[in-house]
């Protein structure tokens, strides 16, 4: 059984789009640029470090896909992981260790195998049908402090009530919280002060 | 000039309606009212009422206004600034209430409050007001969201920062995590957000 891990960059109102910049056609692209830090760094590090295979979106892929093979300095062993792409459309790649995934159903029976977590990143459309399915086991998200009013959203339409646990937090010095939660049964109710 | 602060409980994805209890606010069949509750902690209360006992008035939606005249002439000793403040309350409809100090804001409701900021008093909390608080995100008219962030997702509800939100960068001052995973942060506004790729 592998965890699927979906880590992504979000503002305070919850926008996802394009925290780097340059990928995509967004008015406020690379608006995580000023919030990135030594302390930044060293996280994103820490959690690349972790032996995972990756599964992305074919946009996100694509994007991969055209940049990482020549900067395995900057993200070591990105090329020998395993790449999970979900795609209707793409059966193929040059990079090396890409294997192309049709249904829910593809991702289902790959997370039941034994192997290293599968680690989502960008893939914005693929998150909605992770979280929509109830298939995501922790979140590592890294709260920017801005609002921005446009964009996708990590939690869009068809996120499902969910409880979580807070296993890590940070406070970074230009103001992002780094929190990352793991997946913990049903929302529960009751009266406060009751 | 007195600043805008909003105090929210909020869930993960951005939803603020009904922490309380099951009946708070049940507009639109939501189903979760009482989200909060679960998550008593000593870190997060202490935070709350370091926030509560600071000298403040309090702006309010028409709706939260009515809960709270319901509730807080009765449960003083749970929080007797509730009582002692003055209370400004948006609303087209009402025009007096027997819950006093009240002060009734009608028509313009951007410009009323940018006046109110303008005086002397101390500065002016938020609390719920979902309606109310989207004219003031909309008017860039708050200064500070004083946000409790709680391990959980609702999926539906309403939202703070909802269709209106405008782009606005903000400085963390101070952040608490509580040993129930709710986080704590204190976001005040500061400036246009920088764009520019990495």
């Amino acid at each position: 059984m592998r965890k699927i891990i979906v880590s992504s960059f979000i503002t305070l109102d919850g926008v996802m789009q394009a925290p780097g910049g340059g990928e995509e056609v967004f008015k406020y692209g690379g608006w995580s640029a000023p919030y990135f830090d030594k302390v930044v760094d060293k996280v994103l590090e820490e959690q690349q470090k972790k032996p995972a295979d990756l599964l992305l979106g074919r946009k996100t892929f694509e994007i991969f896909a055209s940049f990482w093979p020549e900067h395995e300095d900057i993200w070591p062993g990105i090329n020998d992981m395993t790449k999970y792409v979900m795609s209707n459309t793409m059966t193929k790649s040059d990079w090396k260790n890409s294997v192309f995934l049709k249904s829910l159903a593809d991702i289902e029976k790959i997370k039941k195998t034994d192997g290293s977590d599968l680690h989502v990143s960008g893939s914005g459309e693929l998150t909605q049908l992770l979280l929509k399915n109830d298939l995501v086991d922790e979140l590592w998200l890294l709260i920017h402090p801005l609002t921005l009013g446009t964009g996708k959203k990590l939690f869009d339409n068809g996120t499902i009530p969910a409880a979580l646990t807070l296993t890590e937090s940070l406070a970074t010095p230009t103001g992002v919280i780094i929190a990352n939660y793991t997946r913990a049964g049903e929302v529960k109710t009751g009266t406060i002060g009751a | 000039m007195r600043k805008i602060i909003v105090l929210e409980h909020i869930s993960l994805d951005g939803v603020i309606q009904a922490p309380g209890g099951p009946d708070e606010d049940t507009s639109d069949g939501f189903a979760y009212g009482g989200w909060a509750a679960p998550y008593d902690d000593e870190a997060i209360g202490t935070a709350l009422r370091k926030m509560m006992n600071s000298p403040f008035d309090l702006l309010l939606g028409r709706k939260t206004f009515d809960i709270w005249a319901a509730y807080w002439p009765q449960h003083a000793d749970g929080w007797p600034g509730a009582n002692t403040a003055t209370k400004y309350v948006a609303s087209n409809t009402l025009t007096s209430s027997e819950w006093q100090p009240s002060v009734f804001l009608s028509g313009d409701v951007a410009e009323k409050v940018a006046e109110l900021k303008q005086q002397p008093g101390p500065d002016l909390h938020i609390w719920g007001s979902g309606n109310l608080l989207q004219t003031l995100i909309k008017h860039d008219l708050v200064d500070v969201f004083w946000l409790m962030i709680y391990p959980i997702t609702l999926g539906a509800g309403k939202r703070l920062f909802a269709d209106g939100t405008i782009p606005a960068a903000f400085k963390v001052t101070e952040s608490i995590v509580g040993s129930n995973g709710v986080i704590v942060v204190n976001y005040e506004r500061a400036g246009a957000v920088p764009t520019g790729g990495l």
